[in-house]
């Protein structure tokens, strides 16, 4: 940066006294200058609350727990849950001590709830809250004071999130679906009518293999017995029963493989297909997700308090035109927390804080340029008094190449101060300055 | 039986039917999470379902008493639409027989690619 700042001095003394001949230039040399420092470029106030902050936590129990995302076990079947579980608790012979799960209960037991594509486009509300609803648990244990936990306590959290609305695929992935379901009717059909063909190897083992069947049907007088016992020789992989059963799949799979092979076309135009899918959807969504925490004094059970809790709405809407608005809103808990009042006194008391915010978004998949205009609210309760404020930030990128933007900011900040921010500012800010005339 | 560490694609097995009148069901759950797939059922030479997209739960195949000596032939192929992952599971669940019975069958795709699982179960009365 200082090198390419004398290098911007020279170019100034170099073109002083022609000064509104060379503005582009300048401004093209500024503009390049900012950009090869990334730094600068997206230089960010950390301080600001940003909307995207505010949505609704994948993980509200470990979100109010302050867990990390990569410290929280997701299972996706019972068999990863039970051993997620065995891990963290030493075999299930103490609590765990630092520990954050998400469980999806429908997804875990598999009942009733279709988790395709054909079953994630569906809109109504069964489906929906079955396919999005998380149960999410936290248990924390600190060796030293961080972020308001004691070493003394044990902290446990419980959350919930799930969606009451959510639209349908847009009619470009709804097209490629039904393509896609097409070529796979065409290549089932394919797979069936050969495999249907049985060959004499293939006749051989049938015959061997149902003489077993009756042979073991001999050894038993009711049919649960018998079908238990099968049930044991069919998981046995070196009973006779499962050899069987093995060769013929073999012989099945080589029938499959040769299939595939004749209609590589087809499995090329599946992937090719499968490839314009993009999971966008087009229409209205709303997801709650809450959360309560305790503390639990002493690590004992019986002397427990709310630590925290919070609950989030969010609401949203992609239309057809790439324009989507998203509401969001959040309330927090904190209970008996030390802060300073206005009177810079030191209080205890509950602490509430309520963030609503909205924006509305311009932003094409195509198009380099996107705008979204940005409203929050804030509002901290405490026992004592109330504080309100909000901010309005209208925001504007051009994208200039793949991962190098203008980007530009204009509104209203918290404390009621108007702002303006972003890399084009700067720049427009250094050329302006250039160009006075004094 | 399958080893979980292994692609498992073909099924070849028996489902235990006693003489009653009741229904044995076929449920076929598809996976993983946002995966694209379609079916063909078919008992004998009557296809049941010819195209069925994503999942089948309880369909009704036929009556205990009706169905020793059939085959029931499963032809699934799962292709690649998910974002975050490239595997694809078909579970076989079959109900109202003697005892229910569970299948897991599973293979990792490339991108985008697909997997077609095939299954024959012949019912056997006792």
């Amino acid at each position: 940066m200082v090198l390419l700042f004398i290098m911007q001095k020279l170019h100034f003394s170099a073109f002083k006294n022609t000064i509104m001949k060379n503005k582009v230039l300048l401004f093209i040399y500024i503009l390049i200058s900012n950009i090869l420092s990334p730094n600068c470029l997206f230089a960010q106030n950390d301080s600001e609350v940003k909307l995207d902050l505010l949505k609704a936590p994948a993980s509200p129990a470990a979100n109010l727990l302050k867990f990390a995302t990569t410290d929280i076990e997701k299972p996706t079947d019972l068999s990863a849950l039970m051993l997620s579980l065995q891990s963290a608790s030493s075999s299930l012979t103490k609590l765990p001590s630092n520990y954050a799960i998400d469980i999806a209960p429908y997804w875990l037991l598999r009942t009733r709830t279709d988790f395709t594509t054909t079953g994630l486009n569906k809109t109504n509300y069964k489906d929906v809250f079955r396919q999005t609803f998380v149960l999410s648990l936290g248990v924390k244990n600190v060796d030293s004071v961080i972020d308001n936990f004691k070493p003394t306590s044990t902290y446990g959290s419980i959350g919930f999130k799930f969606s009451i609305m959510r639209p349908k695929y847009n009619k470009e992935n709804i097209a490629v679906l039904e393509k896609i379901h097409e070529k796979q009717k065409e290549l089932n059909l394919a797979v069936y009518k050969f495999i249907n063909k049985k060959n004499d190897e293939y006749k051989k083992l049938v015959s061997e293999y149902t003489l077993m069947i009756v042979a073991l049907k001999q050894q038993f007088i009711d049919d649960v017995s018998f079908a238990k016992e099968l049930k044991k020789q069919q998981e046995n992989s070196s009973s006779e029963i499962s050899k069987n059963e093995k060769s013929r799949e073999e012989l099945n799979q080589s029938t499959i493989d040769k299939v595939l092979e004749e209609k590589n076309g087809l499995i090329d135009e599946l992937s090719t297909t499968a490839k314009e899918f993009d999971g966008k959807r087009e229409g209205f969504s709303w997801d709650i997700a809450g959360g309560v925490s305790s503390e639990f004094r002493s690590k004992r059970f019986n002397n427990s308090k709310v630590h925290n809790a919070g609950i989030w709405t969010t609401i949203g809407f992609n239309g057809k035109k790439n324009l989507s608005f998203l509401m969001l809103v959040r309330y927090l808990l904190n209970p008996e927390q030390d802060y300073i009042d206005k009177a810079t006194i030191l209080q205890n008391g509950n602490i509430s804080t309520i963030d609503g915010g909205g924006r509305l978004i311009y932003a094409t998949a195509k198009s380099k340029f996107n705008t979204s205009l940005e409203f929050l609210y804030r509002q901290a309760f405490t026992s004592f008094s109330n504080d309100k404020t909000w901010r309005l930030i209208f925001n504007a990128d051009y994208a200039i190449w793949q991962n190098q933007k203008l980007t530009f900011s204009f509104g209203r900040a918290f404390d009621g101060a108007i702002t303006k921010d972003g890399n084009l500012v700067a720049a427009l800010t250094f050329l302006t300055g250039f160009g006075n005339k004094r | 039986m399958p080893d979980n560490n292994e692609d498992h694609t073909s099924l070849v097995t028996t489902y235990v039917v006693n003489k009653t009148s009741q229904y044995v069901t076929l449920t076929l759950i598809v996976g993983g999470p946002g995966q694209t797939a379609t079916s063909l059922v078919v008992l004998d030479e009557t296809e049941l379902l010819l195209a069925h997209p994503g999942d089948i739960f309880d369909y009704q195949i036929g009556k205990n008493k009706d169905l020793g000596g059939r085959t029931l032939k499963i032809v699934t192929t799962v292709t690649d639409t998910a974002e975050n992952h490239n595997h694809t599971e078909l579970i076989i669940r079959l109900k109202g027989g003697v005892i229910f019975r569970e299948y897991p069958l599973s293979k990792e795709v490339n991108d985008n690619g697909s997997a077609v699982y095939n299954a024959e179960i012949t019912f056997f009365s006792f």
